[in-house]
Formats: structure tokens, C-alpha cells, sequence
């Protein structure tokens, strides 16, 4: 382990510290302030404080353990732990967001956010079209988004709304203070999940686009925790309508709009700052990153008022414009950042190629610069390609070039033959190259090797 | 094969470009919040406020004890002793909701012309009861229109049930 990921590892762990003692703070501010938490939260927290049990009794039998195995004992230690503590954590939740309308209401309220936020998370883990994110991580990043980022949040932000209500003169000074309030504290708990998955999860946390979609996942996580909130605290005082539009509002209208772009621009600064090569610049990227997700967090909360919303019909037009006026720029910017690191994936799989191709021949070379528009996003790995179990074949190549691009030359890349390997031998003697982030790390197969991942003969 | 530093260069630029666009926001944030909040407005001035009671809005007086805490359904006012805030001073008097609304208010005015002291809650729009939350009434110093100052204030819950 060389010092630099020692260096990472050791933040990682300090910022874990830190989070941790906060949120022991705030579950013994939660156990003083809410009187109805202690009865049910312990009955609710039986099976939290069990899987603590579990977590240390493997814990020790660890160290029992020939240091080969020990890593599997503690790996499930760490992860009881972990369950644990997240489960604890949504004890606390579920009460503290959910107390004014009762316990059915906000179980019809998840149900109803769920098909929603399971969209939102569909369509942000298909934004990385060239290795998409293992679906365990995208999901620890909306978790910690609905359980830790609101924990980690309560306290501050209502310490901070105490301060300035007793300070401040009540109007737009006060609005705005409490907007910087929520975007500063709401976007640090959101964005160190990236953070931490940028620290210690260097293997899936590449670019820009990892960035986004991680941020991205923490947003909606967040967006959905928060969303089950207002609509059971709008149930209890104006009733069921009142909670169907703010689910309309949060759940489709701002769905990739609030939440999931403001943490996204925090997740693009840190993937940008993870392909740059100085401390300083990666210093600066993550810090602008994060700036940009307070600011656009900030101006939503302390602007709104500046687009009131008439009566009647008319009332649904403005709704709509309103986001579009105001969240619409920074969801742009976060596209705008998307589609540049795309095609810079896109670039690098061409030049990658490219060396490929001059390594094994002339005739394909010519081909690969048709990838330059792009198009190699485009790719699907066909069913020989991947599974390695079709026989040796001439069929389509699975680089459907250029689909939409037109081009001559990919047009000619479309129709070249090619061939497949069969399971455990490959006849053909071509190198095999295997897709990874940033570009294609080639392989010569290996005499009757497999075919690992994704592979694609050039 | 990592990209090239030339082809990050767009990226970082971008990035850099978000936040210097966040600090145009932050200053325009922080140019709304002096014009509202100016410097230097503090007289050291202090109202005051007798207590929050229960009000009868049909009698349009109070009763009882002052209190912290009330029912959705029970109509509350505060009262203030205008006297004891300087003559010549323009004072008004307001109750935010818990959304932040105001719910209430008298003035403004100049001090020593305010004659009602019980400053109720109105009721929202179409709504029967009292919103739940914490309710926050303050009494302002106001120059050239606008609220400069706050002289006193007094935070009271409404209960959910």
C-alpha cells in the first residue's frame, strides 16, 4: 500500500470519525428533544441493537482467524455494523420525518416515492454507457442520502434556524440566511458520500460521469426521504391533495431537478478532480464543485419567492416554469459536464483502439477514427462477445458503429465481418480487448484462455 | 490509458466556471440579505411584550394566563406596551406561521399612535384551525418602509392536536 492510499485512507477514516460522533450527538439530542422516540425507537431498534450483537460476536471470532480468512470475518463484521447503524439511523428518520400524520400515511408515502426515485435511479446508473457503476455502490450512495444526509442534517440546520430566528429581522434577510443554511449543511451531508466513495472506492470512481451518477444516487436518496416528509406533514394539515402535489412536485417535477442535480454538480467536481493530475487543481475542482451545489441549492430556497405562483389553473404552468426557470440552468450545467466526460471516454476508447488496430494490422486501423464523433457510446456487447460461448463465427461485428452518425467510414466499420471465440479456445489469433474505464486495457489472450468482461476482437 | 491533459483542460475550466458562478450568486445572496439586514441600525431600543393569552376575537380581548403553548383551535394574541417604546419611533408589529407567513399584524405606525394593544393571529385562508408549529411575533422598528430592527420577540407553539 503505497503512502498516497494510505494518505486517502486515513481521511476517509477521520471524516468517518467525525460523521460518527456527530451522529451519536444527534441521536442523544433526538432522545432528550423527542419525548415519543424512546418507548417505540427501542422496539424498533431491537433488531439494530442485534445486529450490533452480531457484529461483534464475528468481530471477535475474527481475531481467532488465520489472517487469511480474518478479512472475510471482518468484512461481515464491518457490514453488520454498518446494517446496524443504518437501520438505527432510519429508526430516527422514520420518526422524526414521519410523526405528524402517523405511521400509514407515510408507509403510503414511501410506496408512492418509491416507483419514482427506482426511475430516477434507473436512468442515472444508464447515464455511464461505457462501465456503468456497480449497482451496490449506487445504492449505498442513495442510502446514505436518505438516512445518513437527513440525520446528519436535522440538528444543524435547526440549531442554525434557533440562532437566526432570535437574531435576524424576519423577511427576506432571514429567508435567505436560512436558504444558506440549507444549501451549505444539506450539500455537505449529501456530497461527502461522494467524497468517501471517492477515497476509498478508487476502482469504480473514475471521471466526471462516476461523479455524477454517484451525486446523482445521494440526491435522489435524499429527495426521497425528504419528499416522504412534507407529504405527511402536508396530510396531517390541509390533507391528501395537498400531500399528491407536493409528491407531483418533488417526485416527477423536481425529481432530477433539485436534489439530484445539486449533489451531482458536488459529485462532477470531485470526477473531474479525480482524472487531474495536481493536488492543487483537485483541490480547486472539488471546492468548485461543491460551491456550485450550495449556490444552486441556495438560490432555489432564497428566490422562490421571486416567481409566486397565481390561482387557479394557471397555477400549474407556473409551477412548471418556476423549476425550469430556476433549477433548469444547473441541471444544464450538470448535462453539459456529462456530455463533455463522455466524450472524453469516448476519445480515449477510440485512441485505445486505435493502438489496438495498429498493433494487429492495417485494415482495421482505417476504421477506428470514424469512432471520433462519438459514436462508440454507442456500443453493446453482442451475445458472443460477452458470454465467450458462441462458436467461432463470422457474424455482425459488435461495434455497431455510428449508429445515427452516417458516416462513410462507419457505415464500412458496420458492415465488417468478424469473429468470435468459442468458450476456451479462440481460433481466429486475433487479440482480444477488454473495455475498462478510460479506454480499453488490451490483452493478448492467453493460449485457450477465457475471455474476461467485455471483449471485442480487432 | 488515462486522457490527456489537454482534454481535461474543457472539464476543469467548466468546473472552475461553476464556481465562480456560485460566488456571483453568493454575492448577490449576501447583497439581498445587507439591503434587509443594513449594518448599523441597532438603537438599542426594547418593547414590550406583556405576554401571548388566548383571544376571543368576537370581544377582540384577552384572558387568562400568557402562555407558550396552545391548541390549533384557540385563537391567541399578544400584547404589547407600546408605551414603553420611545415617542416618535415607527413601529409595527407582526406574527409569522411556521411556513414563515405573516399571520397578523399591527402598524405600522408611529409608536405613540398605536392604540390596540392585543395583536391577534388570523386564521389562514380557508382553513378552520391555527397551522401547528412554532409561531414567532415580533415587534419592529421600521425606517423608510421597511423593517430594520427587531425591538422584541416572542416564540409560542402550536400544538398538532
Amino acid at each position: 500500500m503505497n503512502l498516497r492510499r494510505t494518505g486517502r485512507y486515513q481521511l476517509a477514516l477521520l471524516l468517518a470519525g467525525v460523521l460518527f460522533l456527530v451522529l451519536v450527538a444527534s441521536s442523544a439530542l433526538d432522545y432528550l428533544s423527542l419525548d415519543q422516540i424512546p418507548n417505540r425507537g427501542a422496539l424498533l431498534g431491537l433488531p439494530a441493537v442485534a445486529l450490533i450483537g452480531g457484529a461483534t460476536w464475528v468481530g471477535l471470532r475474527a481475531f481467532q482467524q488465520a489472517p487469511t480468512v480474518r478479512r472475510r470475518y471482518e468484512l461481515w463484521a464491518g457490514t453488520l455494523f454498518a446494517l446496524a447503524l443504518l437501520l438505527w439511523l432510519l429508526v430516527l428518520d422514520v420518526f422524526v420525518f414521519t410523526q405528524q400524520a402517523g405511521p400509514k400515511v407515510a408507509a403510503l408515502s414511501a410506496l408512492a416515492c418509491l416507483p419514482p426515485t427506482a426511475f430516477g435511479l434507473w436512468v442515472v446508473h444508464r447515464l455511464d454507457r461505457e462501465e456503468k457503476e456497480p449497482w451496490r455502490l449506487v445504492l449505498v450512495a442513495t442510502a446514505w442520502g436518505a438516512i445518513m444526509a437527513t440525520s446528519l442534517v436535522i440538528w444543524a440546520e435547526s440549531l442554525f434556524q434557533d440562532w437566526a430566528i432570535n437574531a435576524l429581522v424576519p423577511g427576506p434577510g432571514l429567508d435567505a440566511t436560512n436558504a444558506f443554511s440549507a444549501g451549505l449543511f444539506e450539500e455537505l451531508a449529501k456530497g461527502v458520500a461522494v467524497l468517501l466513495l471517492y477515497l476509498v472506492m478508487r476502482d469504480q470512481f473514475h471521471d466526471v460521469v462516476d461523479g455524477i451518477v454517484y451525486g446523482a444516487a445521494v440526491g435522489l436518496g435524499f429527495n426521497f426521504m425528504e419528499s416522504i416528509g412534507y407529504m405527511t406533514y402536508l396530510d396531517s394539515l390541509f390533507g391528501p391533495t395537498a400531500a399528491g402535489f407536493q409528491w407531483y412536485h418533488r417526485q416527477v417535477l423536481d425529481l432530477f431537478f433539485g436534489h439530484a442535480t445539486y449533489t451531482a454538480l458536488v459529485g462532477a467536481g470531485i470526477g473531474i478532480a479525480r482524472q487531474l493530475p495536481g493536488r492543487r487543481q483537485q483541490v480547486l475542482a472539488i471546492a468548485c464543485g461543491w460551491l456550485g451545489a450550495i449556490a444552486a441549492h441556495f438560490a432555489w430556497d432564497a428566490w422562490l419567492t421571486f416567481f409566486p405562483l397565481g390561482t387557479g389553473a394557471i397555477t400549474l404552468i407556473q409551477v412548471h416554469l418556476r423549476v425550469l426557470a430556476m433549477n433548469g440552468p444547473f441541471t444544464a450545467v450538470v448535462l453539459v459536464l456529462l456530455l463533455m466526460g463522455r466524450r472524453i471516454e469516448g476519445r480515449n476508447l477510440v485512441r485505445q483502439l486505435g493502438l489496438e488496430a495498429a498493433r494487429s494490422g492495417p485494415r482495421r486501423s482505417r476504421s477506428w477514427p470514424a469512432l471520433g464523433d462519438g459514436s462508440a457510446h454507442d456500443w453493446r456487447p453482442g451475445p458472443a462477445a460477452t458470454s465467450g460461448s458462441a462458436g467461432c463465427s463470422e457474424h455482425r461485428s459488435p461495434w455497431p458503429w455510428g449508429a445515427g452518425t452516417g458516416s462513410a467510414a462507419s457505415r464500412t466499420a458496420r458492415r465488417m465481418p468478424s469473429r468470435t471465440c468459442a468458450a476456451g479456445s479462440c481460433s481466429c489469433g486475433q487479440p482480444v480487448v477488454r473495455v475498462s474505464r478510460g479506454g480499453l486495457d488490451s490483452h493478448l489472450r492467453p493460449p485457450g484462455g477465457q475471455a474476461q468482461g467485455r471483449t471485442a476482437d480487432s | 490509458m488515462t486522457p490527456r491533459s489537454d482534454e481535461i483542460l474543457p472539464l476543469y475550466r467548466a468546473i472552475k466556471l461553476v464556481g465562480a458562478l456560485a460566488i456571483v450568486i453568493f454575492v448577490a445572496g449576501a447583497l439581498e440579505f445587507v439591503s434587509f439586514e443594513p449594518p448599523g441600525q441597532t438603537t438599542g431600543t426594547v418593547a414590550r411584550i406583556q405576554g401571548v393569552y388566548a383571544y376571543n376575537p368576537d370581544s377582540r380581548s384577552v384572558s387568562g394566563e400568557p402562555a407558550g403553548h396552545f391548541s390549533r383551535g384557540q385563537p391567541f394574541a399578544a400584547v404589547v406596551d407600546w408605551t414603553s417604546i420611545p415617542a416618535g419611533t415607527q413601529v409595527a408589529a407582526r406574527w409569522f406561521d411556521s411556513f414563515g407567513e405573516v399571520v397578523g399584524q399591527a402598524g405600522p405606525g408611529n409608536a405613540e399612535a398605536m392604540t390596540e394593544n392585543a395583536v391577534p393571529v388570523a386564521l389562514p385562508q380557508g382553513l378552520t384551525q391555527n397551522i401547528p408549529g412554532t409561531y414567532l411575533f415580533v415587534v419592529e422598528r421600521i425606517s423608510h418602509g421597511q423593517p430594520v430592527e427587531v425591538l422584541a420577540r416572542r416564540l409560542v407553539e402550536v400544538e398538532r392536536t
